[in-house]
Order: structure tokens, then sequence, then C-alpha cells
């Protein structure tokens, strides 16, 4: 009787990779479809003047009070009784304050003014080098 | 007499059905678990600015406040009124230092400016000094819509 020896099987494994493959771009292709791309922010340091707080710290610091205004909807600054419309203009006006004197910025602006003003009239102050900045709660009514 | 030689082929296949269905199971469970985060940054359209610096850390303490362009405050998905922010701002100031407690407020750029004054009021009655405005970059493209 002769023994039949069953060598040891094979074991033969596949692994369906197309089917796989397929799942991972299903996925991503609905995750880039579903999501929505984040706007990067920044911030802006700023505080507002509190009642008394106004009037100038030391005797080398003068106080520029900038008063923002809006028709059709179009920004106009007022400083020293001086109007100006321009940002360039503006900025220009803040050097030369800056170059003389410690400055010392309060922006004050009206009800209606939209927020884009006053952020905006906060941006030329920072790009003067003027960080000495706060907004007042004077002219809203 | 011809051997016949069994020749058997033991082919171990993994089965990928089961495998899909515990996938798309937990997409629709992650799906379904994110809406019930808490949102604390609304889609607004923030106003523009160059000289804004980018948040590296945002810091435990900071409080986020949305006001929309329709003069809504949302504070972590819920509306508020001005006189109630003032309680959430006490709130924040009794748990933690005053110093470290620190608010940014993310208004839409239309908003007048009325009702961000009497936010920024609020908080520096409470003896919140770190304020900060929420803001972008010039030319950046608004491709968040205002749900509001």
């Amino acid at each position: 009787m002769r023994l039949i020896r069953r060598k040891p099987s094979v074991i033969d494994l596949e692994l369906n990779m197309p089917a796989m493959v397929d799942i991972v771009f299903l996925l991503l292709i609905f995750f880039m479809c579903t999501s929505s791309l984040i706007q990067p922010e920044e911030s802006m340091a700023s505080q507002m003047t509190r009642p008394g707080s106004e009037k100038s710290s030391s005797s080398n610091e003068r106080t520029v009070r900038i008063k923002v205004r809006a028709a059709d909807n179009e920004p106009i600054f007022e400083i020293d009784k001086q109007i100006y419309k321009d940002f360039n203009v503006l900025m220009e006006k803040l050097k030369s304050r800056r170059d003389l004197f410690d400055i010392r910025i309060v922006i004050e602006g009206q009800s209606n003014v939209p927020f884009k003003h006053m952020v905006a009239v906060l941006d030329a102050c920072y790009r003067v080098n003027v960080t000495n900045v706060a907004f007042s709660p004077k002219g809203v009514k | 007499m011809r051997l016949h030689k069994a020749r058997r082929d033991f082919g171990y296949n993994i089965n990928i059905a089961p495998l899909i269905d515990v996938v798309f199971l937990l997409i629709i469970f992650f799906l379904t678990v994110s809406h019930i985060a808490q949102v604390r940054v609304e889609a607004l359209s923030l106003p523009e600015a160059q000289k804004g610096e980018k948040a590296d850390q945002v810091s435990e303490a900071r409080i986020i406040i949305n006001i929309t362009k329709e003069g809504h405050i949302i504070i972590s998905g819920q509306k508020y009124s001005v006189e109630s922010i003032g309680k959430i701002l006490s709130q924040e100031t009794q748990n933690k230092e005053q110093d470290t407690v620190s608010v940014l407020i993310r208004a839409d750029r239309e908003l007048g400016w009325k009702r961000v004054s009497e936010v920024m009021q609020e908080c520096s009655k409470k003896g919140i000094t770190q304020i900060s405005v929420g803001v972008i970059e010039p030319g950046q493209s608004d491709t968040l819509s205002d749900e509001e």
C-alpha cells in the first residue's frame, strides 16, 4: 500500500486592488466637492477709549482725532477741521504729524459709517507705523 | 495505470464588499456628527486690511464675537443682544484672569459702526483690554457667503 503524500497546499492570496483604488478616489472627489475653502483670516489689535482717557498722557504726545463720515458709501475724514477724501492724503498727513510728535490717534465714527471704513483708517495708521490707536465711542448716536 | 495528481488550489480571496460597507458607514457617521459640532466662526465678509496679523495660536480664553451685516451678534452659534453679551464677558473674566481674556470681533464689512462700537464698549466695561478685529488681506475673493 503506497501512502500518497499530499504536498502542502500553496496558499494563494489575492488582493483586489482596483476596487480599493476606486473607493479612495470616490472618497477624495466626495470630500473635494462638499468641503469649502477656508479664507485665511487675520486680526488687528484695537481698543476703545474710556471717558476721560482721551487726553494725552505726556507733554510730548499729541492726540490726533480723526472723524469719519460716510457720504454715498465713500468715506470722508476730518482732521483738525480739514476734510480729506483720499486715503493716501490721509496717510501723508499722519506721517507728517508722526515726524513732529509722538501722536496718539483716536478714531471717531458716525453710526452709519460702514465698519470697513473704520478698519481702513486703523489700517492706515498701522501702515504709517502709528500703533497707539484707539476707537472712540463719541460720534455714535 | 495513469496516476492523476489531484491538484487543489486553495485560493484565499479577501472579500472587499464588507470593507466598503464599513467605510461608507464611517463616512455617514462622521457626516452626521460634524453637523452637531459647535461653530465658533460664522461666514462673514470681513473688511480688508494690509497690516493684519496672522494668529498663530488661538488663545483658550479668546472669545469670538461674530456680528452679521444685519447686526446680529453671534457667539458660538447662538444669538445674543448687546446687554446679554455683557453677562458672558463677565463670566469669562471671572473664570479666568482679565489679562488672559481676549476678544476677537468679526464683523461684516458693510455693518454700521454703531453696533461694533456698542460691542467694544461692553468689552471695555468688563475690563477686557485685548480686543482685536478680524480682517482679511486685500484682494482675497469672498468665497464665503453670508448665511444669515
